[in-house]
């Protein structure tokens, strides 16, 4: 090497050793958005899992973001009973459904833990209740389940559940549990719960396939932790009647004639709240919108909750699916969350919770009796119940929303959003089958929170 | 072009392949490309009580076996004397991030499978003839190609690899075609084997991203900044080539290497 190749190159060394960790440093990546603009300020109303997220969310940026929750509480359909039995007890939601979605990472991180024991699901079909290993031993219990697992691959029309169970020759004395399992345990019954909509969930359920149940703290519990910043900006008992956005800023009337004035809002109320237009738009929302909202269904659910004095079922039972006014039932206390407290918990959705529901706070002597074909008579046991109603509170009135024949692609209408002002969130508003969860009402407002500081 | 040329063309090829050389390639590559880290941060933002972020996917690495392939070279005058290379290469790159909160560990990236072809060149070699241009070529070149590749995104959690509703691991696949432009060095020999150093930019006009943010996030809500996007990639490489011939540069490098 010559001395002027020798300068030659060491010239080109020390120019890139000056300019690699400029061109290292360049390449970082940011790991949050950081190409955001400001909104303004951001009302939401509801103060249900979905608000909240989003005001969190919105807080975190330094969004000026106010809530208006019509009731005297927060967390919407998430519901903890403190005082029933001597562990927590869900009123409302209850489950994770999916080990991969934000909900799942939010109550791990709040410190909680889930139950690890195995559950076995018991079954109440030609006269007798029978644990999931002997139920299977019957041709009839395995084509129903087979075809209840089978909802991919379904190419007929958008019919109810129901008619495509008979369609299939599904045995009458298993058609109450394809109702409990496929109809009630989505919020409904099987003649109102559309097969393209479980086609859809089939298809696009992406939180992970584990449904697990919290041992050691309430959902409430769970949200006051995480979310717990945003409680200061919520405005209870303001029933939202009016969402003027014909102006450059929204103006928005309560019950009581009070005014707010913000830039955006987020719409997170229950569909049914929606369907009934309770809240008045001005403009009015367009007739496609409003049709939208008629499309999705949600029925009226019921959650009662008994102690016992002992258990009358065996130690490892999860779920039992019944086949009288209850169409499932699960052991609330099972998996170790109490060692001395008994509870059971009754699930009734849509047809039979409306039968139910006639029957006001005399339905605790029917549930027992319907207990009774399955365990003999467990009223002695009985100690006291709690009845969570979701249709009878005013400004929720159902239990969570499911896809009718027909429902198409509504939910995509609802949650499109109106002149880059109102945007819609919560369960309902989920596009890809993740309503009717929490997690589902979580990733409605993460994905309206990124639209409303998209630059 | 008449029938007869189309019939040379495969029989040339397969005559070169019996005289390709084999190689093996390691490489790392860096990742740019704002919808893939939108993702990342799609994750991150919607979790902010995690204390360890995610680092966007940006760093793969993995090897690649390769055929070179003396399409135009010095054993065959009588067409030209100009330098021209062919390479196949089959590979495998993993792009991954991880972070770990309450003692859970969480990996997300995709696996990247590809096909490739590149025409290799000395620049000179495109205007006048270039001498003794053997089995390599001449010792440094620049290559034009073109790469079928399959993405697999995956999610482990707490080492497990993530499911899908159906209970299946979730590995959703999505095809996309890629060009890429890459120099390189013929470093060294040693016995019968070379070693080259190379750079690259690979460019995805359009890769779909619904997978990577479903597996990421968990689910890919329409109308979400993340769905589609054209990629970058920038490839360091380093190659190892078993040599067949040896009419090389290095046999005669003041006349053959106009490099």
């Amino acid at each position: 090497m010559n001395r002027r190749r020798f300068i030659r190159q060491s010239a080109y060394s020390a120019a890139a050793a000056l300019t690699l960790p400029a061109w290292i440093s360049s390449c970082k990546k940011p790991l949050l958005f950081n190409d955001i603009k400001n909104p303004g300020k951001v009302i939401i109303v509801g103060a249900g899992i979905s608000g909240l997220y989003a005001a969190h969310l919105l807080q975190l940026q330094g969004v000026d973001v106010q809530i208006l929750e019509a009731s005297d509480r927060a967390g919407g359909r998430i519901k903890t009973l403190r005082d029933f039995a001597d562990f927590h007890i869900e009123a409302g939601a209850e489950e994770v459904h999916g080990e991969r979605s934000i909900w799942h990472d939010m109550v791990v991180s709040s410190g909680a833990s889930f139950i690890s024991e195995d559950l076995t699901d018991y079954y109440f079909f030609n006269g007798n209740l029978k644990p999931e290993s002997l139920a299977e031993e019957n041709t009839f219990f395995n084509i129903m389940i087979e075809l209840s697992e089978s909802f991919g691959e379904y190419e007929g029309a958008d019919i109810d559940a129901l008619a495509y169970a008979n369609s299939q020759g599904i045995s009458q004395n298993v058609t109450h549990l394809w109702n409990a399992i496929i109809g009630n345990e989505r919020g409904t019954s099987a003649e109102r719960i559309g097969m393209h909509g479980l086609r859809k969930e089939w298809q696009k359920w992406t939180a992970g396939d584990r449904n697990m149940l919290v041992r050691n703290k309430g959902f409430e519990e769970i949200l006051e932790s995480m979310l717990g910043q945003v409680y200061s900006k919520i405005h209870l008992n303001t029933i939202v009647n009016s969402i003027d956005y014909s102006g450059q800023r929204i103006q928005i009337t309560d019950q009581e004639g009070n005014n707010y004035e913000c830039d955006k809002v987020i719409v997170t109320v229950p569909i049914s709240v929606l369907q009934q237009q309770s809240i008045q738009f001005l403009p009015a929302l367009s007739e496609t919108k409003t049709n939208a909202f008629s499309k999705i269904g949600m029925d009226r659910g019921i959650k009662v909750v008994i102690r016992f004095s002992e258990a009358f079922w065996a130690s490892n039972t999860g779920s039992i699916l019944g086949a009288g006014p209850v169409p499932e039932y699960w052991i609330t206390s099972a998996g170790g969350r109490s060692a001395s407290d008994h509870v059971l918990t009754a699930f009734i959705m849509g047809p039979h919770a409306d039968a139910l529901a006639s029957q006001g706070d005399t339905m605790i002597t029917t549930i027992l009796d319907d207990l009774g074909i399955m365990f003999g008579d467990v009223s002695p046991l009985y100690l006291a119940h709690h009845i969570e109603d979701w249709g009878n509170h005013p400004h929720i009135r159902g239990a969570y929303s499911y896809d009718k024949p027909g429902t198409g692609n509504a939910r995509s209408i609802l949650a499109e959003s109106i002149s880059g002002k109102i945007f819609f969130a919560g369960e309902a508003a989920h596009t890809q089958s993740h309503h009717a969860t929490v997690h589902g009402a979580i990733e409605t407002a993460l994905k309206t929170v990124s639209e409303i500081l998209a630059p | 072009m008449n029938k007869r040329r189309l019939l040379i063309l495969p029989i040339m090829l397969v005559f070169e392949w019996i005289h390709a050389q084999p190689a093996i390639q390691m490489s790392y590559r860096y990742l740019r490309a704002n919808n893939w880290d939108e993702i990342i941060q799609t994750y991150n933002t919607s979790r902010p009580w995690n204390n360890n972020k995610l680092e966007p996917v940006t760093h793969g690495v993995g090897a690649m076996f390769c055929w070179n392939f003396p399409l135009i070279s010095s054993r065959s005058e009588s067409l030209t004397s100009r330098a021209l290379h062919l390479n196949s290469k089959l590979g495998y790159h993993q792009f991954g991030s991880s972070a770990e909160n309450n003692n859970i560990p969480f990996k997300a990236g995709f696996h990247q499978f590809e096909v490739s072809i590149d025409l290799r060149t000395h620049p000179k070699c495109l205007f006048k003839p270039v001498q003794n241009t053997g089995a390599l070529g001449t010792r440094y070149y620049i290559g034009f190609g073109a790469s079928f590749n399959a993405l697999m995104p995956f999610v482990r959690s707490n080492g497990d690899l993530i499911s899908n509703g159906d209970g299946e691991k979730y590995l959703e696949r999505t095809f996309h075609f890629s060009g890429q432009f890459n120099t390189g060095y013929h470093l060294l020999m040693i016995g019968n084997t070379a070693i080259t150093v190379e750079i690259a930019a690979i460019w995805f006009g359009h890769a779909e991203l619904e997978a990577f943010a479903e597996s990421v996030n968990g689910h890919n809500l329409s109308g979400m900044r993340n769905e589609s996007t054209s990629t970058l990639m920038i490839q360091g490489a380093l190659r190892l080539t078993l040599l067949k011939a040896n009419k090389n540069w290095w046999d005669n490098p003041r006349s053959g290497d106009k490099s």
